[in-house]
């Protein structure tokens, strides 16, 4: 077994455990934490493939801004307090309908692996010593992927834009109802004649 | 000065030849060659820790009209090493309804962030543990990691305070990190790399005296960046005034309140060392890296830049009062972000008018209008951003 070998082994154990911890764990934030671990363990394997430049990016975009978006939403919740027991788990139906989604799932990304070309390995390790991906990734995204890579953009800024609205909606009491509005006044304090 | 710059590259590379000459295994000494420089970013950057907090404590006391640290050696030299003895000996507190795992994981995770960053920074010439081709984004990457071990400590702790620091720092980071990443961008459009050791050869020229024209501050678009890479770094490192996580009037201690002895000093030198990380990579952008007039060796201009901002960073915290967290948002979101993104557009008009123009009036013209798209920026924000005008204070009877 050569070097490269047990780095992806031990990679693997270490994605597909936390992976699997991520969705079995009780505690929410354990379950977080182990999703972490399994995202450094796919960043640790495109690395092992020599694509540093996803790699990083892995960590960057899911370590950097994904989960502490989890992390927010488990600091907002109230009902989510971390504890063990607090998570609702899947009925019989959930289960069978998760399942389903799992197989369906893992059944294109085999195919998708299947389909790739085996010269797309040597051709990254090539890239590696002639000075890295970055370069070649940037041309693509620039000419042959321009149209994708544009549309995505302007969907992120529609996405942004209407977060942006949904969080504004601040819905301002009718001044025909003075019933709702402002809750009586507490007399003011140490005015003292 | 030849020598005197390479010392530490020849010292180096004497090791693992005499190591190979001995017979060693080729991993073994390979491996050798890549544990030397991290041993010596283990020892050096904890050492300029413990030196800069006996300098932060004393700068802060002059500021203050008072002396600092006087009693432990010449000058309060020594006052370093006897805090570090202090926390090494005081107890280990956890407490009890703490998550113990993550409690006791934390501190560990966020030192190691901070510490490997420096992998990635050019100390001198030929001098950078770690040339890989994206080494910026693999700086941002790793130092974005400490806000889930942030999050660790004030979620384990089970404290409401550290609960309310580690929810106040992710905030700040996240909100902080766009402007960080977004005003380093020009830097990677200009040079082309995002490899730090070609970011700072773009920045070099020869003689004496031209030795630092080149520097990316000295262009607009360079100044604007490093003063937005500069603040939004110092709130990313949750230095004063942006250490609303640990407001000691507010919320105790924040995300280390339950934290004491040894812990509670590892969060304190992985505050201070991607403090000097921070300062570390804006020389490298925007400051020339290890550029400098050669009465000095490479490795002794880049670690005189970082003192600088670091001694900059201090007489900040001295002399402005904490932020409120209204303002700390909107400082980022309504000011840093749309001047790092106007200063993107700026490059970009830099570097097509330098391109079409030859000769001086190109670079003349190019100058001015990036200077004034920039500073036409810089006054709309600040006129939309400014508040209400402060009315000017009467006092009834302290005015008699």
């Amino acid at each position: 077994m050569t070097l490269e070998q047990i780095g992806f082994l031990v990679l693997a154990t270490v994605t597909l455990s936390s992976a699997l911890g991520a969705v079995l764990l009780k505690n929410l934030t354990h379950a977080l934490l182990s999703l972490v671990l399994s995202f450094f363990g796919s960043a640790g394997l495109f690395f092992s493939l020599h694509a540093e430049f996803i790699g990083v990016v892995q960590i960057l975009v899911y370590v950097g801004a994904i989960a502490v978006l989890f992390v927010f939403a488990i600091v907002l919740t109230r009902e989510a307090q971390g504890d063990a027991g607090t998570l609702r788990h899947l009925g019989g139906r959930g289960k069978i309908l998760g399942g389903l989604t799992a197989v369906v799932v893992g059944a294109l990304l085999v195919r998708m692996i299947l389909l790739a070309p085996h010269k797309l390995l040597t051709d990254a390790a090539r890239a590696q010593e002639g000075g890295g991906t970055v370069g070649e990734i940037g041309m693509a995204l620039m000419t042959s992927y321009i149209v994708p890579f544009e549309v995505a953009s302007l969907l992120l800024t529609a996405a942004l834009v209407g977060a942006i609205v949904i969080a504004l909606n601040e819905v301002k009491p009718a001044a025909s109802t003075p019933a709702a509005s402002s809750p009586p006044l507490a007399p003011p304090i140490g005015r003292v004649r | 000065m030849e020598a005197i710059d390479q010392i530490f590259v020849n010292a180096k590379s004497f090791i693992v030849s005499t190591l190979e000459s001995l017979g060693l295994p080729d991993w073994l000494t390979l491996l050798i060659g890549m544990v030397l420089p991290a041993t010596l970013v283990v020892i050096v950057f904890p050492a300029t820790f413990a030196f800069l907090t006996w300098l932060e404590r004393k700068i802060l006391g002059r500021i203050q009209n008072r002396y600092g640290p006087n009693r432990t050696g010449p000058w309060g030299i020594l006052q370093p090493v006897a805090d570090g003895l202090k926390m090494l000996i005081k107890e280990d507190i956890v407490p009890r309804a703490a998550d113990k795992l993550l409690h006791g994981l934390a501190p560990i995770l966020v030192v190691v962030p901070a510490v490997v960053v420096f992998a990635f920074l050019p100390f001198g010439r030929n001098m950078v543990p770690a040339d890989t081709d994206v080494a910026l984004l693999f700086f941002f990457a790793v130092s974005s990691i400490s806000t889930l071990a942030l999050f660790m400590a004030g979620w384990g702790s089970r404290n409401k305070y550290s609960r309310l620091g580690a929810m106040r720092s992710i905030a700040q980071m996240i909100s902080y990190e766009l402007p960080l990443l977004l005003a380093a961008v020009p830097v990677v459009m200009i040079v082309g790399s995002l490899r730090l050791t070609e970011v700072v050869s773009a920045q070099a020229t020869e003689g004496f005296f031209g030795s630092f024209t080149n520097w990316f501050v000295f262009t607009p678009w360079g100044f604007v960046g490093f003063l937005a890479f500069f603040v939004a770094g110092m709130a990313e490192t949750n230095r004063s005034p942006f250490d609303l996580a640990e407001g000691e009037s507010e919320i105790i201690a924040g995300f280390h309140t339950e934290y004491s002895g040894f812990k509670f000093a590892l969060f304190f030198l992985a505050e201070y060392l991607s403090a000097i990380a921070m300062s570390g990579l804006a020389a490298v952008l925007f400051l020339g890296g290890w550029n400098g007039p050669e009465v000095l060796p490479s490795w002794l201009w880049f670690f005189g830049k970082i003192m600088v901002l670091l001694t900059i960073m201090i007489w900040i915290r001295g002399t402005f009062p904490r932020l409120r967290v209204d303002q700390l948002m909107g400082f980022s979101w309504k000011f840093l972000l749309p001047l790092s993104l106007v200063n993107i557009f700026a490059t970009g008009v830099w570097f097509w008018t330098r391109a079409s123009i030859p000769g001086f009036a190109g670079k003349a013209a190019a100058f001015g209008i990036a200077a004034v798209v920039l500073l036409v920026t810089y006054v709309f924000l600040a006129r939309i951003n400014a508040g209400p005008a402060v009315q000017k204070r009467t006092y009834r009877y302290a005015d008699l």
